[in-house]
């Protein structure tokens, strides 16, 4: 601080004459201060002024990145659009569910060929269909079996 | 947001105030200088951004907190004692009818004319004060200072100290009258 406002402080009566007494003599001391101290203060004055520098450079580039950013999100190549993204997380999903529905329906027709082959033996057969519901027949088949 | 212009001259105003007061706390003058230079830097990076106005209370903060740290990582240190025998004189040794307050009496623009005699005793009571500054107990110092020397109000200067607008008025007032007494008791008329 460079201003010296002594003020008249002949005797301490009151607090406000005499903290302004107390105030101007802490004035006059930094105002002594050596040069040693005063140089260290003033680099440390320039460095913090650079860091305040180079933190507002980078909230600036950040501001610009993030502008950038928003843009590419509207096909831009930095960063993949949404339904890129989103067709790249689903369409993993979609292939397994698909795979089930193919083996379900596989299953299906298998399960159904081999209903169809029995049927087909059954009917093509020389013995009558009704006589598989006979007793005797099927004592007969037990009996004859090879 | 605070301009380079607005921080350089916020920094400017207040770095030599800034080093007395953590002197008078760590009571060395590189160490103090680190802590200044400690609160620019935090300063600088964390709130730079902020408005001019806001830059006295958060650099008061700054800088009290890490004198406070500085202490914490300090604990063994008892700078109370030693002072009082080192800095004090024997008594009866000054002047009877000097009062240090008197250097200061002249209104400003008068301070050109004063002598070798003048300013020997402007300097010895500067000192003095200093010593008795130095003396205080921590938050009586922080209080006074933040108060009266940074001219915060009483709610920044609670908002610096981390504590309740009464408990600055009373530390204020503590620091106030035990001051006046010492610098009495030093030869100060009352």
């Amino acid at each position: 601080m460079t201003n010296h406002s002594f003020r008249p402080a002949r005797s301490v009566r009151t607090t406000d004459a005499f903290t302004r007494s107390v105030v101007s003599a802490l004035d006059a001391g930094t105002e002594r201060l050596p040069y040693r101290i005063t140089h260290r203060l003033q680099l440390a004055s320039q460095a913090a002024l650079a860091a305040q520098t180079a933190v507002l450079e980078t909230v600036e580039a950040n501001v610009f990145a993030t502008v950038h950013a928003g843009s590419g999100a509207r096909g831009g190549h930095d960063q993949p659009s949404l339904p890129w993204r989103l067709l790249v997380t689903l369409l993993p999903l979609a292939a397994i569910i698909a795979g089930f529905v193919a083996i379900a329906d596989i299953g299906d027709a298998l399960e159904a060929d081999e209903t169809a082959e029995i049927d087909e033996a059954v009917l093509t057969d020389e013995v009558p269909i009704s006589a598989y519901a006979d007793h005797g027949f099927g004592v007969f088949l037990k009996n004859n079996r090879p | 947001m605070a301009s380079r212009q607005e921080l350089s001259d916020f920094l400017s105003s207040v770095e030599r105030r800034a080093f007395k007061q953590a002197v008078f706390a760590v009571r060395d003058d590189d160490t103090a200088l680190d802590l200044v230079q400690d609160a620019m830097m935090r300063l600088a990076e964390r709130y730079g951004d902020k408005p001019a106005e806001e830059l006295p209370m958060l650099f008061q903060r700054i800088l009290q907190n890490r004198i406070h740290d500085h202490f914490r990582r300090n604990k063994v240190r008892n700078f109370w004692v030693t002072l009082w025998s080192a800095l004090r004189g024997p008594p009866g040794e000054a002047d009877e009818d000097f009062d240090p307050l008197e250097s200061f009496e002249a209104e400003e623009g008068s301070q050109a004319a004063e002598s070798t005699e003048d300013r020997v005793a402007s300097e010895q009571t500067v000192r003095i004060i200093e010593e008795e500054i130095e003396r205080l107990p921590t938050r009586q110092r922080e209080a006074f200072l933040l108060r009266y020397w940074e001219d915060l109000d009483v709610a920044e200067t609670a908002a610096a100290m981390g504590c309740s607008q009464g408990s600055v008025k009373t530390h204020c007032s503590r620091a106030t009258h035990s001051l006046a007494a010492a610098l009495r008791s030093r030869g100060f008329k009352s």
